[in-house]
């Protein structure tokens, strides 16, 4: 029988852990996927920030002289056919994805919360017709969904996040509802009760925090779903308007015309969309993994 | 802090004064499917300040449902209180309206559950769950409140409540729960403490913790107890006065001592012999040795026969039995039983 070595096994279970920043090293190494994912947000999230810090050129200067300009030194990712630095372009791009992916979500989940509290906790004909309302909302995948909210809004930044945000309110509406019928019926609920708690402080003190684990696992699997169809939204020309970069149009506009002359147009804002999704989702695996309470010890 | 109150006056000569609680003729229904359950049935009772009263019962018979009317928690649909009076310190509970019923419950009247695992909210610290319920009947402030937080956890005897106000219901043992339970149940000082099997979920070495734990409470202060149990053992440890429950009515009533010694329901016997005697199996005859349990089950509480409830199941049964209900009468000083056999049942339980 092979000898076990008891440190090691411990420490592979985490216990040293002390520090902080040990607790991240051992999350690291659990889930290292998740970590790719988590350094891809972080790089992300930086470049937004600090956008107007890192990038070189401004983003909205045109350059008759730089015009289609291929990569080189000056312009390390080349420039569009105005001459617009396409690294500036991208950098500042980050903040429109940023804002519109953790805004619309945001909202989404508030809205989609408050609903599904409602409905789940109070029931009754309020949760009936919610729950058609849903229905309806749900009929519709979320893209087709957002483009009509998106083309009755009109093109702005806070329209765009509206019109992303309403069409994930039934996700979490669903969601929060079907742990709030479970949890409606817990013995602590009773024993809230039991102590004098009014119905409305019982809902959002005690079932409203126990639904948040499975609001942040659907919200992190959400935002890359919402950067996905601003860059869509904008590609279809009903994001973001002009002259703010964002991914989705910078595709669009050299899609067809010079994805052979001037491929980094188009490779370039592809790349940060799809490296953005990607990251968004090995994080949201992991914190699924890390949340699920099954694999709690 | 409340002021302490003396522990003589807890018990039995003071106390008879004049009752905490009145229960008069308390009749709760459920409006099923399969019909009309009458789950609680015409049950009167009083409790005396300091006292615990038990209430025993097989499931099913209306303990627990019981408990639920007098804090008006019973669930509607499908149940509803249809009659009756609860009245605590002179005031009709049943004719409050909800916020009035809201500010009585957690502050004149409190309740313990069966379940300490899942009585407490899991995400958050049991430090805030007792402040929480200090704060809601305007007890005291937060600063106040954490005080007597801290007050109530080491009266409950959990030990280093400094760092166990801080964690959250999953780093305790099922018995430090059921502690912490208790001190947020008897945080506000309330009048009468419903206990609902306190210990049924606890293993035996903490059950007699706890029951020790509620005892000295108790004494300290002066907290009337109603404890729904199955148990008879606890019964015999804790209580002054018991109630018998059977298919939603009661079937006798008695101090703890008369009701040991002289049962006079032919169910109160029957739970009596079901308990496991070690030594009467160790060296008793054949037929003592052996548990006796009462045969058959309880009826359908939608299909209760014409006479007894308890006729069908019982050895003394006649035919006024099965036709009529017997009257609940006091058949000794102090001793009341629904039953038309008491004369015969002669002799003590524990034969």
């Amino acid at each position: 029988m092979a000898v076990i070595d008891h440190k090691a096994e411990l420490s592979r279970a985490g216990a040293n852990v002390r520090s902080r920043a040990g607790a991240v090293i051992f999350f690291a190494r659990r889930y290292p996927l998740g970590a790719i994912g988590a350094l891809i947000m972080l790089a992300f999230v930086t470049t937004a920030v600090f956008a107007d810090v890192i990038a070189t050129f401004d983003p909205l200067t045109t350059n008759a002289r730089a015009s289609l300009a291929p990569p080189s030194d000056t312009h390390p990712l080349g420039a569009d056919f105005m001459g617009r630095d396409m690294l500036a372009r991208i950098i500042y791009g980050a903040r429109i994805s940023l804002a519109v992916g953790v805004g619309a979500t945001l909202l989404g989940c508030l809205i989609g919360t408050a609903v599904g509290l409602m409905s789940g906790f109070f029931g009754g004909w309020v949760d009936l017709i919610v729950q058609r309302l849903m229905d309806i909302m749900q009929a519709l995948p979320l893209l087709v969904m957002a483009l009509v909210m998106a083309a009755s809004l009109g093109p702005s930044l806070g329209n765009t996040i509206i019109a992303i945000a309403i069409p994930l309110v039934p996700n979490v509406a669903r969601i929060i509802r079907s742990n709030t019928l479970a949890l409606r019926e817990m013995p602590f609920v009773e024993a809230a009760r039991a102590v004098g708690m009014s119905e409305t402080r019982i809902a959002f003190t005690h079932v409203l925090p126990n639904t948040m684990a499975p609001l942040i696992v659907l919200a992190t699997a959400q935002l890359g779903a919402a950067i996905l169809v601003e860059s869509a939204l904008a590609f279809l020309g009903l994001g973001v308007p002009e002259p703010h970069p964002s991914w989705g149009r910078m595709l669009s506009e050299s899609a067809a015309e010079y994805v052979r002359t001037a491929p980094w147009l188009v490779i370039f804002p592809g790349v940060a969309i799809s490296a953005v999704v990607f990251g968004t989702n090995l994080l949201g695996d992991a914190v699924r993994d890390m949340l699920d309470p099954r694999q709690r010890f | 802090m409340d002021p302490v109150l003396p522990s003589q006056s807890a018990t039995h000569a003071q106390a008879a004064a004049q009752p905490v609680l009145q229960v008069d003729d308390l009749q709760t229904y459920f409006y099923t499917r399969i019909g009309l359950v009458k789950a609680v049935d015409g049950v009167s009772f009083s409790l005396r300040r300091g006292e615990t009263l038990a209430i025993v019962g097989e499931s099913g018979c209306g303990k627990s449902v019981t408990a639920l009317s007098l804090m008006r928690l019973v669930a509607d649909p499908p149940g509803r209180i249809v009659g009756g009076a609860v009245r605590l310190d002179g005031i009709d509970l049943l004719g409050l309206d909800a916020t009035a019923m809201r500010r009585v419950r957690g502050k004149e009247i409190s309740m313990i559950f069966q379940e300490p695992m899942t009585s407490l909210n899991p995400v958050m610290t049991i430090g805030r769950q007792i402040s929480e319920a200090l704060m809601l009947h305007g007890a005291a402030l937060r600063k106040r409140a954490r005080a007597r937080t801290l007050e109530m956890l080491q009266l409950v005897g959990i030990p280093d409540p400094m760092e166990r106000v801080k964690e959250y219901p999953h780093q305790l043992s099922g018995g430090m729960r059921q502690r912490a339970m208790i001190a947020m149940a008897l945080a506000c000082n309330p009048k009468v403490l419903i206990a609902d099997e306190p210990t049924s979920a606890l293993d035996v070495t903490i059950q007699a913790q706890i029951l020790e734990l509620m005892a000295s409470l108790r004494h300290k202060l002066g907290t009337a107890m109603i404890l729904i149990t199955h148990d008879l053992g606890v019964v015999a440890e804790t209580a002054d006065r018991v109630i018998v429950m059977y298919a939603g009515r009661k079937v006798e009533e008695a101090t703890v001592e008369e009701l040991f010694a002289q049962p006079l329901h032919p169910y109160t016997r029957g739970l009596m012999r079901s308990i496991p005697r070690l030594a009467l199996m160790r060296h008793g005859t054949a037929s003592a040795g052996r548990l006796q349990e009462i045969p058959g089950t309880v009826p359908a509480l939608s299909a209760l026969p014409a006479g007894c409830a308890f006729a069908p199941r019982c050895a003394f049964a006649s035919d006024i039995c099965r036709r009529e209900y017997p009257r609940y009468e006091e058949k000794r000083a102090g001793h009341r039983a629904a039953c038309w056999h008491s004369d015969r049942l002669g002799g003590a339980a524990h034969g």
